[in-house]
């Protein structure tokens, strides 16, 4: 990073950068990617587990930023909310294009055995529950990824979805739910929560 | 507190939310006395550090560089696109508002061209050459012609060169115009045209430069060379406010 990028990064706020990006200014637009393109990149890797789709849509995300910035209304949400919503956008249309990205299967074996009695380690924990989570229906797994991956609050994750904040609050209760109950199921469960994978799926 | 209302706050007490206090402590309270309810507590307690432990593991995540060198000489390009070099297209040209601006731009120009070349005209023809001498006496001289005439046209104030001081030596001759300079001219009298009338002289008028065939000179009665009949000779002619031609003279 160039003094100049780092002087402009510690005084100028995203809605400045986003502002100045407009106007051609190319090391807005760099600054304003190296801030806030870990938190896209996040986002699409926790809701797709393909890192590959991450980054496309990463790529994307800041390309319509480039085209349409325009667009970023400072009185509706942060920036930050703004890049999240586009990043959501790409990652359903991605998701629905490509639906075979998650086995649901192999996520619902390896999340049962969390809260299973036998021992696990952490790392072991942490994939069964990215598995889990990516095995969220897309509504649920978008409010657990904002809210407790990604540490938004109600109020911004409410902007990156565009609903209320009363939703988010229950669509994260049930997602929740809906993790506790895969996790606290045993592997001889499996059965039953294929049936319960496959209504998600329609879901 | 009831089980209904524990399950409407116990996710946010398992992921530390800012809640009221107060419910805080009964939702507690009731998770010491429920069996069910400190379950489901402790479950979510369990939810949020393993998704606080997934957070953490992927802290470290980020699109790879060549993403961000792909955005960047994307914006580039668009940045060309959007923000291009003025360029004037033919259809500009073709605008009827260029047109008429070339237009009156032109006009200005060639009207201040005008003006500019006729003022200086009628400053040459004024006084100076009105202000006839005679030939000396005794030079034997018989012509119509009137002794040389200096115009006093306008002369710009010399910037004296390195070369033209050291040749002249002196300045003295450098600011009086000299007679080999172009600006020497030999006129006639002014002869009257018949029919025009020296009253109406009196009320204004103006002179006009002419050029004429040199035998418009014999019809006046002036001596001419027949052989130079087809050359031309430079006139005034004296105008008067009536617009007719009262008097000229022949000038060489």
């Amino acid at each position: 990073m160039t003094p100049a990028i780092r002087t402009m990064g510690n005084h100028n706020s995203d809605s400045e950068l986003v502002q100045t990006m407009l106007g051609g200014d190319k090391e807005a637009f760099a600054e304003l990617y190296r801030r806030r393109q870990r938190d896209v990149y996040r986002f699409a890797l926790h809701m797709t587990g393909v890192p590959d789709l991450a980054e496309d849509v990463t790529q994307e995300v800041f390309m319509v930023l480039m085209r349409k910035g325009n667009d970023y209304d400072e009185l509706k949400g942060s920036v930050n909310s703004f890049l999240l919503g586009i990043a959501r956008n790409y990652v359903l249309r991605r998701l629905r294009q490509e639906r075979c990205f998650v086995s649901i299967d192999d996520a619902g074996s390896n999340a049962a055995s969390i809260i299973a009695d036998q021992p696990i380690t952490r790392t072991e924990a942490i994939l069964a529950m990215h598995k889990a989570v990516l095995n969220l229906p897309e509504h649920y797994r978008e409010v657990v990824v904002l809210c407790d991956l990604q540490e938004l609050t109600y109020a911004e994750a409410a902007a990156v979805l565009g609903c209320a904040i009363g939703t988010v609050r229950s669509r994260l209760h049930r997602a929740r739910t809906i993790l506790i109950e895969k996790l606290r199921a045993s592997p001889n469960d499996c059965a039953s929560n294929k049936e319960l994978e496959s209504a998600r799926c329609f879901a | 507190m009831n089980c209904q209302r524990f399950e409407d706050v116990v996710s946010d007490i398992a992921r530390e939310q800012v809640i009221d206090a107060d419910a805080r402590a009964a939702a507690l309270r009731h998770s010491d006395v429920c069996e069910p309810c400190a379950v489901r507590l402790e479950d979510e307690r369990t939810i949020s550090l393993q998704l606080r432990g997934l957070a953490q593991n992927m802290e470290s995540e980020g699109a790879p560089e060549q993403v961000e060198q792909r955005l960047l000489v994307a914006f580039d390009k668009f940045a060309m696109k959007q923000f291009p070099a003025p360029v004037v297209s033919a259809q500009y040209y073709r605008s009827p508002y260029v047109i008429g601006a070339i237009a009156a731009a032109l006009l200005i120009v060639f009207g201040l061209f005008a003006v500019h070349s006729f003022v200086p005209a009628a400053k040459e023809s004024s006084a100076p050459l009105i202000a006839i001498t005679s030939w000396p006496a005794g030079t034997g001289i018989t012509t119509p012609w009137r002794p040389p005439i200096v115009l006093e046209r306008p002369v710009r104030a010399a910037i004296p060169t390195r070369k033209s001081s050291v040749k002249r030596g002196n300045g003295a001759s450098a600011k009086a115009p000299s007679a080999n300079s172009g600006n020497i001219e030999i006129a006639t009298d002014f002869i009257p045209v018949t029919y025009g009338g020296a009253a109406n002289l009196a009320d204004g008028g103006r002179m006009v430069r002419v050029e004429l065939p040199l035998s418009a000179m014999a019809s006046f009665g002036l001596p001419v060379n027949m052989d130079r009949a087809n050359e031309k000779v430079k006139a005034d002619v004296l105008m008067g406010v009536d617009g007719l031609a009262h008097a000229i003279r022949f000038v060489r």
